[in-house]
């Protein structure tokens, strides 16, 4: 078959997709969608400019945050100390904050298998709080409670985890001129951290609270 | 948009009650119960959506810590934040709050700035309680960051108490994002994260990158809560409808309204804003209303939010994106969404 008896289409009204849907219908609908088109590039402004605005007044509030806390990090820690030279001065804003309410004791046990430690202590010679924790595992002791609390006598409940039905018992004997706590710890006892209230004995008012965290 | 998936309400509802289990601990039973503990456990018993200790669990989650070490720091956040609203709702003068009446409304100003002061040093005992969880040294970082949180928050409501006593409506956009990125944002989002990524271990180099998505994410939200006021149905809303309106506060749409509004409307709005509470009218109210339908104030602040809401999620995939995959990471994507379209 020679060229010219090839047939061919006639051209296409288009040779692509028609990407102004206004066109759809017809000159009203496209006035209409012009004016709808133009409201949107009116509110794309707005969100343009509101996100631009919010990075700019956020740079600025980072960059006063910094300066805030370059200046609070020299009248705290002083020329020529540095944030990692903050143990002693933790200890002391804790101590303060502690003075302010009630006397906080907390040490650390490592302990020798079968051993028991006392974990910690607190109150003068009369109405002293000890306690002691009685486990084979590593333990963190946090004793919080008024002062004088222990020369009027304690209850405690036992130590209980945030989850689970897991629970130390608390003994309380007379000891020392106050009172002596004693943890007992099960083997099976799962790691985490125990907390219980401390009451005065007879009104059954709050005046502590005893935590063990417990080591796995 | 479609409803956000399920992830946000019940990661809410998780958290939220953990929160809750943990904060009352901190709640005293004893005397003086009448004159001061019950009012001070009235706002957090309460409820509300815990979206602030939620955050702070979900991002401490994300980026690896383990729950439990975050729950104080969650429940001296909500305590915090109840103690606020007890002063907030006086300052603002509003009379209702989570679908009851406000705390002064109940038992007077005096009793309620007292409860809110004691709250407020409540709050504290959560973050000392971390010690022993988290160290002395993390401990101390989280309550230098509750310091800058308070002070932020302070100075953003101070900008606005001052603009309603001086009755300055001549603010830019820009002056109200400052206002609200420090009265809503650090609060709501910022000082939320930060906590729960410091707790994960975060390094403080990278915190400022929480207070970007932080702003984004808290004014998105504010914008709603507003938007919500002039909108939403009481029962759903939980506050009083159009109070904002009522308590003169400066709000995205209130702006747009004063810069749009005519010299004639303009000095009639100056007028209402101009007079206590107690001598507004409920004409002038519902002029005001519909003054910002008919010049797109409403509309022009949900267009805000949405670019608002944008930005957040982009800072969200800075900070987020390479994390594994977890609920808690979708919970905070998906908590963009939320904000926008919460009923309450």
């Amino acid at each position: 078959m020679s060229d010219t008896e090839r047939k061919k289409r006639t051209d296409l009204e288009r040779d692509r997709p028609r990407r102004d849907p206004a066109g759809a219908f017809g000159d009203a609908g496209r006035t209409a969608f012009d004016g709808l088109r133009a409201a949107g590039e009116a509110w794309r402004e707005v969100v343009e400019r509101s996100v631009k605005m919010g990075y700019r007044v956020v740079e600025e509030q980072i960059e006063q945050g910094r300066k805030v806390a370059t200046s609070l990090n020299d009248q705290v820690y002083g020329s020529g100390r540095t944030r990692d030279d903050v143990g002693d001065i933790t200890d002391r804003v804790f101590a303060s904050f502690a003075d302010m309410t009630s006397r906080w004791f907390d040490m650390m046990g490592s302990m020798a298998a079968g051993m028991t430690v006392p974990g910690a202590s607190t109150g003068g010679a009369t109405g002293r709080v000890t306690v002691s924790v009685a486990t084979a595992r590593a333990a963190k002791v946090t004793l919080e409670v008024e002062a004088g609390a222990g020369s009027a006598g304690i209850e405690a409940d036992a130590l209980a985890p945030s989850k689970g039905d897991a629970r130390l018992a608390v003994e309380v004997r007379p000891g020392g001129g106050g009172v002596h706590l004693e943890v007992r710890v099960p083997s099976d006892a799962p790691a985490g951290t125990y907390r219980g209230t401390l009451r005065a004995r007879g009104s059954g008012t709050g005046v502590g609270s005893l935590q063990v965290r417990l080591g796995a | 948009m479609s409803l956000p998936v399920a992830v946000v309400p019940e990661v809410l509802a998780e958290y939220g009650g953990l929160t809750h289990r943990e904060l009352t601990r901190y709640l005293p039973d004893r005397e003086p119960r009448r004159h001061l503990y019950e009012p001070l456990s009235d706002y957090p018993l309460r409820g509300g959506k815990r979206l602030r200790p939620s955050l702070c669990i979900a991002t401490a989650r994300a980026f690896g810590a383990a729950l439990d070490d975050a729950l104080l720091s969650a429940a001296a956040i909500e305590l915090f934040h109840n103690a606020l609203l007890i002063h907030d709702d006086i300052e603002d003068g509003s009379e209702e709050r989570r679908g009851r009446p406000t705390m002064h409304r109940l038992h007077g100003v005096p009793i309620a700035i007292n409860a809110g002061d004691t709250l407020t040093l409540m709050s504290l005992r959560p973050l000392m309680d971390n010690r022993a969880r988290l160290g002395p040294r993390l401990s101390l970082r989280i309550l230098e960051e509750t310091e800058r949180m308070a002070r932020e928050s302070a100075e953003g409501q101070a900008l606005e108490l001052g603009w309603r006593r001086d009755n300055v409506l001549d603010l830019g956009e820009d002056d109200y994002l400052r206002m609200i990125l420090k009265k809503t944002c650090w609060l709501l989002a910022i000082h939320p994260m930060r906590v729960g990524a410091s707790i994960a271990g975060v390094g403080e180099r990278r915190l400022d990158d929480f207070v970007r998505f932080g702003f984004f994410l808290g004014a998105a939200f504010q914008i709603q809560d507003d938007l919500l006021n002039l909108t939403g149905e009481r029962e759903e809303y939980g506050k009083e409808p159009w109070g904002d309106l009522w308590e003169g506060k400066r709000t995205l749409m209130l702006l747009h309204l004063h810069r749009h509004a005519g010299p004639a409307e303009r000095r009639r709005l100056t007028t209402i804003l101009d007079r206590p509470r107690e001598e507004q009218t409920a004409e002038d109210i519902r002029w005001v209303r519909e003054r910002m339908d008919l010049l797109g104030s409403i509309e022009h602040a949900r267009h805000v939010a949405h670019g608002l809401a944008g930005a957040a999620l982009h800072e969200y995939s800075l900070l987020f994106g390479s994390l594994p995959d977890s609920r808690d990471k979708r919970f905070v994507a998906e908590l963009v969404r939320y904000m926008l379209e919460r009923p309450r």
